[in-house]
């Protein structure tokens, strides 16, 4: 094989034998081809190859094929086309759909206490539980209770011992106590 | 860097940030489940409570939450916080005393503004006056009558007081008598 022979000198062997070495190269080829050894191998290796290569015989070319071929082609370049256009259209639907999820989701997370360090927040009109968590959305639903939490705190657990009459009772027993204040 | 690769990178990017922001949406949810009245307990009963006297009394859900938000908004955090605490107490008193407490109300909304601001005021004393009877004195309590109960019970209190067991507080959350 052409193991002996350096790549360029190899393509130069080849070329020489196709004919396509120019005339002063071509002469120093022959040259080597006839005085050295591997030169002589490499290019008998060569023309064995061509001899062997022409002798084969090639099969017979189908009358269709030329329009067979260029009907693959048609059709392949159709369906890349079919392709192509529809991932131009989908792809930067998919990035928008996913951009606009993103958007809808960090929109949608819940809004954490708008005042806890004092700051008041605007009330929007008929929204007056925007904007508040869970727990500060049932307190203000239910202001009336917590803001009497105590009492019924008291009313509930004291086991029958306070009730309303007795707190009206406390009043009357302070105010006859000058000085002492509830 | 291709075309397809800015696009796949870019998808990447958008796909990673809705997850992310759905895992933190997520998240925060679950954090506040466990703040949360369950549906159908006592203390989601509460809620129709006070719709149903708030249509009694001719005032419009609106309007009495609009009130409502108004009056949070003027709370300073400390009394904020105060309210956040008392609701998760509430939360967990049994279903009982939920019930219990949310009954007691109704006997508030019948009194005065300016009774109630004297109730909440009282109560926060008499929690702690009623801490230091023994269960026999809180049994010959129970025996009294009312004036004579109020009397034991505020001698108690200024025996409290001057021993520095006891220090009475402003009505502080209730700026706003209602």
């Amino acid at each position: 094989m052409n193991g002996m022979l350096e790549p360029s000198d190899f393509e130069d062997l080849v070329a020489w034998l196709d004919g396509e070495l120019p005339e002063a190269r071509a002469r120093e080829v022959e040259r080597l081809v006839r005085e050295n050894p591997a030169w002589a191998q490499a290019a008998r290796e060569q023309r064995r190859l061509d001899e062997l290569l022409t002798a084969c015989e090639a099969p017979p070319v189908p009358d269709d094929l030329p329009a067979r071929i260029v009907a693959r082609a048609r059709g392949v370049s159709a369906h890349r086309t079919i392709r192509l256009r529809w991932m131009r259209v989908a792809v930067p639907l998919a990035a928008a759909a996913a951009v606009a999820l993103a958007v809808m989701l960090w929109n949608d997370r819940p809004t954490p206490p708008p005042s806890r360090d004092g700051g008041q927040a605007p009330i929007a009109a008929g929204e007056p539980l925007r904007g508040l968590d869970e727990t500060d959305r049932f307190v203000v639903s239910n202001m009336e209770f917590f803001r009497n939490y105590e009492v019924c705190e008291v009313l509930a657990k004291s086991d029958g011992l306070v009730d309303v009459e007795t707190l009206e009772a406390i009043g009357r027993v302070d105010k006859a106590r000058p000085g002492q204040g509830s | 860097m291709t075309m397809n690769a800015t696009i796949r990178y870019f998808l990447s990017a958008c796909v990673l940030a809705a997850m992310t922001a759905a895992a933190a949406a997520q998240s925060d949810d679950e954090a506040r489940l466990s703040l949360r009245a369950p549906a159908g307990s006592v203390a989601r009963q509460l809620d129709l409570k006070m719709r149903l006297l708030r249509a009694n009394s001719g005032v419009t859900l609106a309007a009495a939450l609009n009130h409502n938000r108004h009056e949070w908004e003027s709370l300073s955090p400390d009394q904020r916080d105060r309210y956040r605490r008392e609701y998760v107490a509430f939360l967990r008193e049994s279903p009982e005393q939920q019930r219990e407490m949310i009954e007691k109300l109704d006997k508030l909304i019948a009194a005065s503004a300016e009774q109630r601001a004297d109730y909440r005021q009282r109560a926060r004393w008499l929690k702690v006056v009623l801490a230091s009877f023994t269960d026999a004195q809180r049994e010959q309590l129970k025996a009294m009558t009312p004036e004579q109960r109020a009397k034991a019970l505020v001698e108690r209190r200024d025996e409290l007081i001057r021993t520095g067991k006891l220090q009475l507080e402003d009505d502080a959350p209730a700026t706003q008598p209602q």
